[in-house]
């Protein structure tokens, strides 16, 4: 069934239309959000709680405005961010790496090596992360980028460059 | 592996070096993801959380139209205290939800 129409059915308050709607963008989402935390645990709790701000939150949606699998990436974002946030003031130094180890342990166990590109990609800082990872793999634009994740265009441009230059800078580390 | 001028070359082998490794984290994904979450549930929380979301703006939009009313009414001192209940209850709530963000005065 076309996506508008579920969505309107959805916002009538047809919950098997907004069933469909979200079991056909789910794997979408926590993929997105694998790829910018590198955990699959936080993946999943947050494509979860991004669900249901969504349903919570449908009847602000509009359809001419962005895509509804951009507009779950909108909501993702700013909820790891959110997250990301109240985990610092809870523990400040919190480590990171556990759920990357998790994630290249379920990598060498399928037989794969444990790519260089992500092992740089997880020493970035999370918002660099998101930044770099919606610009070079999605092919957002900068504009689209500010708008998800909340801040300004020039933060964006800034978190993208140093992204990609720290990414650069590691690998020829990892060269060497 | 990569240009070391930094130029756009450099880039583009960057990006497609990024797109490869995510491409595998995808593949690895589909692979390893669990079950999908029960919907149904998902969708009874949503609907709940934003049925109070409904009820909070429905509150907030009536006790301004009843301040705005009273004003209009000249009925001062109703609407004076109308307008000090809505400051107060504006207060608290920003400051729950100050303290609820900030973990402020909880724990810390």
């Amino acid at each position: 069934m076309d996506e508008r129409l579920l969505i309107d059915k959805a916002k009538r308050g047809d919950n098997d239309a907004l069933s469909t709607l979200l079991r056909a963008n789910y794997s979408f989402l926590y993929r997105y959000l694998l790829k910018i935390t590198l955990n699959p645990h936080q993946a999943e709790d947050l494509a979860q709680e991004t669900m249901v701000r969504c349903i919570s939150r449908l009847g602000t949606y509009k359809a001419e405005r962005s895509k509804f699998s951009s507009w779950l990436i909108t909501i993702g974002s700013r909820l790891y961010i959110d997250e990301l946030r109240k985990r610092r003031r809870e523990v400040p130094d919190m480590p990171e790496e556990q759920g990357t180890r998790q994630l290249a342990w379920q990598v060498a166990s399928h037989g794969d090596d444990w790519p260089d590109v992500l092992d740089a990609l997880s020493r970035l800082s999370r918002e660099m992360r998101t930044a770099v990872v919606l610009k070079h793999y999605y092919g957002y634009s900068q504009d689209e980028i500010a708008t998800m994740t909340g801040v300004s265009v020039g933060t964006v441009k800034s978190r993208i460059h140093n992204g990609v230059r720290l990414l650069r800078k590691e690998l020829r580390e990892h060269v060497r | 592996m990569f240009d070391e001028s930094g130029g756009k070359r450099s880039e583009d082998q960057l990006g497609k070096a990024l797109s490869e490794a995510l491409d595998r984290l995808e593949s690895l994904a589909a692979k390893e993801q669990t079950e999908m979450p029960d919907f149904q549930l998902l969708i009874t929380k949503g609907r709940r959380r934003g049925l109070w979301l409904d009820l909070l703006r429905f509150w907030l939009i009536a006790l301004a139209a009843v301040t705005a009313g009273l004003f209009s009414l000249r009925l001062y001192p109703a609407f004076y205290l109308t307008l000090q209940v809505v400051l107060a209850g504006g207060f608290l709530f920003a400051a729950l939800a100050y303290g609820r963000r900030t973990n402020g005065w909880v724990k810390r």
